[in-house]
């Protein structure tokens, strides 16, 4: 049987198609940058710790007393890095410092500060928001929104793109059957931090700058609502499918997730969150524990590591990964912040305990 | 996820876009038996499904753990029954003369349903 040269020109042409497009679409996963600058024996340090898995730029802040020492792999002290979860525990930092002042207590229910209509979640309080022990979900279980999360997760988009109002009806439609008991909930911690803003009259965002930001002086730690806030050059995570990942913002999940900041600003945190006297400080103390070896303050995790209490709290989102590791009484901190997927928090650990 | 249960899934999900590409690609060598092309409807529906499970392993495989150089073996695969299948479209039927010629175009068509299903489900959630 002869083949007809169109037919041979159509062949080539399907396999060529198909051979661009795959290219195109391929996944990508980036290396370490060989851009470094900082300390030179941290950077030797910290080099070996990202040999494996998928990092790119990576920025590790270290303080140990009176020093503080920076290496930053492809990046600078003003590298903005979605933060993630450690949202939570600026969160945590202003719930307690809004209990301070007296305008709410730990005992303050949900249903005081937003309309619930009754739901299970409206006897819900602050504490157990703060401490993951509310019975809400980790995410919003209605199937439409859990369609959207997961092909968020398939695409990389943003999966929070929820309104205030959205997420009240959101923890209105939630099961509370397992409160009292520890389970991780980016949405109590998203509708604790709304509550707080509806008690302060004012959005989140400028809650957080007015009472926490503003105050330790992070300039550079911001809660973009739109593409159009990012800073300036913000750069782009990987995702852990290898493909770009849309930026995070801050909508309504923002005080789960929704801050960036930069190694700079962290650094400051940090060195606050030892010797100084931030906002709500008391946020870190150990109250409950976490069901596994770990201890949980208001969206704060303490965790015995050979006698030494880590505080720390992880952030991941769509294609940033970030750690923040505190020895409080010998006074050592770490923060490792990254722009891929991949989690930094053993990174993290080994130079805070120094195993690295 | 645990690196291993990631591994796992990805090979699984890698395995099977590679195993429908790879048995579109011998049928259209074959021009005798059962086990070759049977009309155009059983192409379109042979190769759709290779692409399709091309689509969901680059989408759903955790690539910075899954080997990333196993993506060009898939795609070199679906290029190739690409090929083959426009090849072989010259001398295949619309339809062929066989009892199962009806459940070929049914499944070709219930490949495109889903994919388009897929699609609307995508576009409706992500906007």
């Amino acid at each position: 049987m002869r083949t007809r040269p169109l037919t041979v020109a159509a062949a080539c042409a399907a396999a060529a198609l198909v051979v661009v497009l795959g290219l195109v679409v391929r996944p990508h996963t980036p290396a370490l940058s060989t851009d470094e600058s900082g300390d030179a024996a941290l950077l030797d340090r910290a080099r070996p710790l990202f040999a494996e898995g998928v990092h790119h730029r990576v920025s590790v802040v270290e303080i140990d007393g009176e020093d503080t020492r920076v290496a930053h792999f492809g990046a600078d002290d003003s590298t903005s890095y979605e933060i993630g979860s450690v949202s939570k525990a600026l969160n945590g930092l202003l719930l307690a410092d809004m209990i301070e002042r007296g305008e709410v207590s730990e005992d303050t229910e949900l249903g005081t500060l937003l309309d619930l209509d009754g739901a299970p979640a409206a006897s819900v309080t602050l504490a157990e928001l703060a401490g993951h022990r509310s019975g809400l979900p980790r995410l919003s279980p209605r199937p439409l929104d859990m369609l959207g999360a997961w092909a968020a997760a398939l695409t990389g988009r943003d999966p929070y793109r929820f309104d205030v109002d959205t997420l009240v009806e959101q923890v209105a439609a939630a099961d509370t059957s397992g409160r009292g008991e520890f389970a991780y909930s980016n949405m109590g911690a998203a509708v604790l931090g709304q509550a707080l803003a509806a008690r302060a009259g004012t959005d989140y965002a400028d809650l957080l700058r007015a009472r926490v930001l503003d105050p330790l002086g992070l300039d550079g730690t911001v809660l973009p609502a739109t593409a159009a806030e990012l800073p300036a050059g913000a750069i782009v995570g990987t995702n852990d499918k290898g493909r770009t990942a849309d930026p995070w913002l801050a909508r309504a999940y923002a005080p789960a997730g929704g801050v960036r900041s930069t190694p700079e600003d962290m650094a400051v945190l940090a060195r606050a969150l030892l010797f100084g006297d931030p906002p709500g400080a008391g946020a870190m103390e150990p109250r409950w524990d976490d069901g596994e070896d770990g201890r949980v303050g208001l969206g704060w995790f303490v965790d015995d590591h050979d006698g030494t209490d880590v505080t720390w709290h992880n952030g991941g989102t769509g294609g940033f990964s970030t750690m923040l590791a505190l020895d409080r009484e010998g006074g050592r901190a770490v923060v490792v912040l990254a722009d891929t997927a991949t989690g930094v928090e053993s990174q993290a650990r080994d130079l805070l305990l120094g195993e690295a | 996820m645990t690196t291993t249960v990631l591994y796992a899934v990805g090979g699984l999900l890698v395995l099977v876009a590679v195993a429908m590409s790879a048995g579109l690609l011998l049928r259209t060598w074959r021009h005798r038996g059962s086990r070759r092309l049977q009309d155009r409807w059983d192409a379109l529906n042979r190769f759709g499904n290779a692409l399709l499970m091309t689509v969901v392993a680059l989408l759903s495989v955790s690539w910075t753990v899954f080997p990333e150089g196993l993506w060009y073996p898939v795609v070199a695969l679906l290029a190739a029954a690409a090929a083959g299948t426009v090849l072989r479209w010259p001398d295949l039927a619309w339809r062929a003369d066989t009892e199962r010629a009806a459940t070929h175009r049914v499944s070709a068509l219930g490949t495109l349903a889903f994919a388009a299903v897929a699609v609307a489900v995508l576009v409706v959630t992500l906007l």
